[in-house]
């Protein structure tokens, strides 16, 4: 195993680290997060003051380290994505040994970038039926909620009937496609990828493609949200800062180290690790 | 240096819509504080409103409410009597003293304590046989309404 094989196997390894670490402390963030969305909509629907609690803060709290850091929640720390990416993992050793192929089955990367239009829709649809107090007629439908009750170790009632057949869906859905809710339905996703991440290295990175092989594009096949690396870069709203570009790329031309400053990549992402911890000890979370 | 377009109309939108979000946090705030000076001037307004009720049914009445004393001659000296009287009804009536009257006359006119009490009434008829001591106590009674008249 040479220096490069070893570096991407210490990635992998810490980036599945930090993901069980956020599973197990605090699962129901990316609930409590969106629960912010969802209180601000119901408020300003019925005219009343938006109440300013627990939730409200930790959505501006995640919304501004998400501006300062990238998507390193989306990446690293949210538990319905690191859920997916175990799915989708089982599912990759699956097609390599049952199925025997080759390489892991992935969407085409245009069909996947008009499916990923799917997920504003629904974040405009749950803030609709906010505002307008018919989110209720929905509440059995939370695949969240279903989620949420699982990692409690409670079983969801039959209320949520709806929503355990949705989240059956997506499960099979994550098994075909790496990060199937999160570039195609999630609400959170949708806002995560409407803020203005700060466009220096710390966020997600920076490619430089001088150095670019014409026939390479292994970053591009092995990004899982299928974002036209050649052109926007990392910058594209989608990324959810899993930095699979940046350990893959055989001449390093991906990383957080912009021209002023030289950055320890694996030290980044720890920092950035703790810092959200933090915050969301912080909150009680 | 790239100007990143994307990021400055991001930028920008969540600066517009921060701001819309305080504006309306503004007005819902003062809505509010109206709501809960409106709530308590009507409810200012609605006591007042009961007050003037209670007091036009208070005019209305004969007699004041409370309690009043009554003084009357019986069979040979005097007898005093407590009235309580309640929204026009005589609701108990004491006879505190009557130590002119024979017991065993008294014994029979206090009856008619009760009868006047049942009928709310002064015109009852008096005990036959204790004709004095009965007229004695009815008297009293009269004597501590005609206190509680307006």
């Amino acid at each position: 195993m040479n220096k490069r094989q070893r570096n991407i196997l210490h990635r992998s390894i810490l980036r599945g680290v930090i993901q069980i670490l956020f599973f197990l402390t605090m699962p129901g963030a990316f609930v409590a997060g969106f629960a912010g969305v969802k209180n601000a909509a119901i408020n300003i629907g019925q005219g009343t003051v938006i109440s300013i609690g627990g939730f409200s803060k930790a959505f501006v709290g995640i919304c501004f380290f998400t501006i300062l850091c990238g998507r390193f929640f989306c990446g690293y720390a949210c538990a319905f994505g690191s859920f997916g990416d175990f799915i989708s993992f089982l599912s990759g050793v699956f097609q390599k040994k049952v199925l025997g192929k080759t390489k892991k089955y992935r969407i085409p990367d245009k069909i996947a970038r008009i499916l990923q239009m799917v997920k504003y829709i629904n974040l405009v649809c749950i803030i609709i039926f906010c505002a307008s107090g018919l989110i209720s007629e929905f509440s059995g439908w939370s695949v969240w909620d279903v989620f949420s009750k699982l990692t409690a170790l409670e079983l969801p009632t039959s209320k949520y009937l709806v929503g355990i057949i949705l989240l059956g869906v997506l499960i099979i859905g994550m098994g075909v496609e790496e990060r199937f809710f999160c570039q195609f339905l999630c609400p959170m996703g949708a806002v995560f990828s409407l803020l203005p991440v700060i466009p220096w290295s710390i966020s997600t990175g920076q490619r430089n493609s001088i150095n670019c092989s014409s026939q390479c594009g292994v970053c591009k096949s092995n990004c899982p949200v299928h974002i036209k690396l050649e052109k926007d870069g990392i910058l594209n709203g989608e990324c959810i800062g899993c930095e699979k570009c940046i350990s893959i790329c055989p001449k390093q031309n991906i990383s957080h180290s912009g021209k002023v400053i030289k950055v320890n990549d694996i030290l980044l992402i720890g920092l950035k690790a703790c810092a959200l911890f933090s915050f969301g000890v912080f909150l009680g979370l | 240096m790239t100007i990143h377009y994307n990021f400055i109309v991001k930028l920008i939108s969540v600066m517009l819509i921060s701001v819309f979000m305080w504006k309306y946090q503004g007005v819902a705030l003062e809505r509010e504080q109206l709501i809960s000076e409106n709530k308590a001037k009507v409810k200012e307004v609605n006591e007042y409103n009961a007050n003037v009720k209670r007091q036009i049914s208070e005019s209305v009445k004969k007699y004041k409410d409370g309690i009043y004393d009554g003084v009357a001659t019986g069979f040979g000296g005097d007898i005093a009597v407590t009235v309580n009287i309640n929204n026009d009804i005589i609701t108990e009536i004491d006879v505190i003293e009557h130590k002119s009257e024979d017991p065993i006359y008294y014994e029979q006119a206090v009856g008619v304590v009760d009868d006047i009490i049942a009928s709310n009434s002064v015109s009852v008829d008096t005990v036959s046989g204790a004709t004095f001591s009965s007229r004695g106590i009815i008297s009293a009674v009269e004597d501590a309404l005609r206190k509680a008249e307006k």
